[in-house]
């Protein structure tokens, strides 16, 4: 019984950090624009296959695939905001929300055209692919990997944010907008640089999950932003912090419902994210507006 | 003159707040914009900014057109803002609320953290407390200390004497006098029409968006018909 429970709780934590990295560039992006990015997942996707293409045609070596891929993926996020969002930020948010949404449609199909309409599979990769003995039952080290990843990138996050002068101007901006201009920032292209930033953590997440589920789809942004909304959500939108403690939750209560109660995996879920907000309508770190 | 506008027309959506307001500053002088609440000092400050920008009409800043340029292009070429309601940032200290603004700006000169710190003693002590937690007071020091730290060669001050107790005006008065003795010019808007006597030159009386009066302060001062038909509630 405590090998299973350990074992899960792993399992939840590990698929927990996928979801925080789609979740952390969806709140850093909805705290300072102010724009619910859909296409987040696509992101993820894109990073993906891109991980996948690099693997594939440059070589098997899956560092080179994580530096390059999410990086071609920022470009696409770059030409996203500076020559569609950028031109709906003042409007309401049906029409940003209707934007996004076309993105997630639109980058779906070209990923079929691109890759095929089914699944790609990964050259096998060596690295990282041992097991590890935890209570007598072998683990991924993958896994463990992904595990030490996700609060590392949510230390570097923070130690960004809290010490950096970029960091500093950044949280000035998404609390007063109008101020910050006045005092000489470029908000345009701090919007730019945020977005692009917030791209490059959910293409990451989608380049580290390919030796990790062993195949790239279409669906996969999809999947992956629904939970990302929700983490977004229970952690109060716009808390970096909230979505990091929401997808840990998140993570291993799937991971439970999916061991347990596997009939009822997604309402759990749900259950959880209707509890937090009838309790907590801003979320848990959510400042109410 | 460093600042000049002329018949600046300026929107909000559709109503038609400013309507062809004319109005100019020469250097180091300290000049007023009066008026009932409603009449557009907000707006006209606003628009000189570049944060509500005129539809029609010019802003000229130091001999170079400004109108439609965004706000940070304004703030860099030597125009600093407070607004009435001061808006520190809330999640920095009193420290960086100061030194992000010195950072931002391209400008050298005679304002940085210490002068500061010296024209406001009580900033010194709170230079760890984050904006979100000092009082009405520290942060409309905390503003203006802002605003010095970009070493701007205009200030526009919105209500600067607005809530404050009379010892306090008595203080900002001697701080906007030691702040005009370093070269920088001063445009507010106030309601204070004793407060705007001791420290402005001169004044413009705005009414239903366009300037209906300008004078030096002493005849605005000494004008009682100006005064009971645009000033006095």
């Amino acid at each position: 019984m405590m090998q299973s429970v350990v074992h899960t709780v792993l399992a939840g934590l590990s698929a927990g950090m996928f979801i925080w990295l789609v979740a952390s560039g969806l709140t850093l992006i909805f705290g300072v624009l102010g724009v619910l990015n859909f296409a987040h997942g696509s992101f993820y996707m894109l990073g993906a296959y891109m991980c996948y293409t690099v693997l594939r045609y440059v070589g098997p070596d899956f560092w080179v695939a994580l530096l390059i891929a999410p990086l071609s993926v920022c470009i696409i996020g770059y030409v996203v905001e500076r020559w569609f969002l950028r031109y709906v930020y003042h409007l309401a948010l049906p029409y940003q929300l209707l934007l996004t949404f076309a993105f997630v449609l639109i980058f779906d199909n070209l990923a079929k055209m691109v890759w095929g309409a089914g699944s790609v599979t990964p050259p096998d990769l060596s690295t990282l692919n041992g097991t590890v003995s935890i209570l007598g039952r072998n683990f991924p080290v993958y896994n463990l990997f992904i595990i030490g990843v996700g609060p590392l990138v949510a230390a570097g996050l923070w130690l960004f944010l809290e010490r950096t002068w970029y960091g500093r101007i950044i949280r000035a901006a998404s609390s007063d907008r109008e101020m910050a201009a006045s005092i000489g920032v470029s908000v345009p292209a701090l919007f730019t640089a945020v977005f692009v930033f917030g791209t490059w953590l959910g293409a990451l997440g989608g380049g580290l999950a390919v030796p990790y589920v062993g195949l790239v789809t279409t669906g996969m942004g999809e999947t992956i932003i629904i939970e990302a909304f929700i983490v977004a959500v229970i952690g109060g939108l716009g808390s970096l912090k909230g979505a990091f403690l929401g997808a840990l939750v998140l993570g291993v209560l799937t991971a439970f419902g999916t061991r347990f109660f596997p009939a009822f995996d997604m309402f759990l879920t749900f259950i959880l994210m209707a509890g937090v907000l009838l309790v907590r309508p801003q979320g848990l770190f959510g400042t109410a507006r | 003159m460093i600042l000049e506008l002329s018949r600046i027309d300026t929107y909000y959506g559709t109503s038609h707040i400013l309507q062809g307001v004319d109005l100019s500053v020469r250097e180091g002088e300290v000049v007023a914009l009066l008026g009932r609440n409603g009449v557009g000092k907000t707006t006209t400050l606003r628009s000189i900014m570049g944060l509500s920008p005129p539809r029609r009409g010019s802003v000229r800043f130091s001999g170079r057109e400004i109108t439609g340029r965004p706000p940070y292009e304004v703030a860099r070429s030597g125009v600093a803002y407070v607004p009435d309601d001061l808006r520190i940032f809330p999640d920095l200290t009193t420290e960086e609320n100061l030194e992000i603004a010195r950072r931002l700006s391209p400008r050298k000169g005679y304002w940085n953290r210490d002068r500061v710190f010296d024209l406001f003693p009580k900033l010194r002590d709170l230079s760890g407390h984050r904006g979100m937690n000092l009082s009405g007071g520290e942060k409309k020091m905390l503003g203006i200390g802002r605003a010095l730290m970009a070493n701007p060669s205009l200030i526009l001050l919105d209500e600067p004497s607005e809530g404050l107790a009379p010892l306090v005006v008595a203080n900002l008065v001697e701080v906007l006098a030691t702040i005009r003795g370093q070269g920088v010019t001063i445009l507010l808007a106030d309601q204070n029409l004793k407060f705007c006597r001791r420290v402005c030159n001169r004044g413009y009386i705005l009414e239903k968006g366009a300037v209906r009066h300008s004078g030096g302060m002493e005849e605005i001062w000494a004008d009682e018909e100006i005064i009971r038909k645009y000033l006095v509630l």
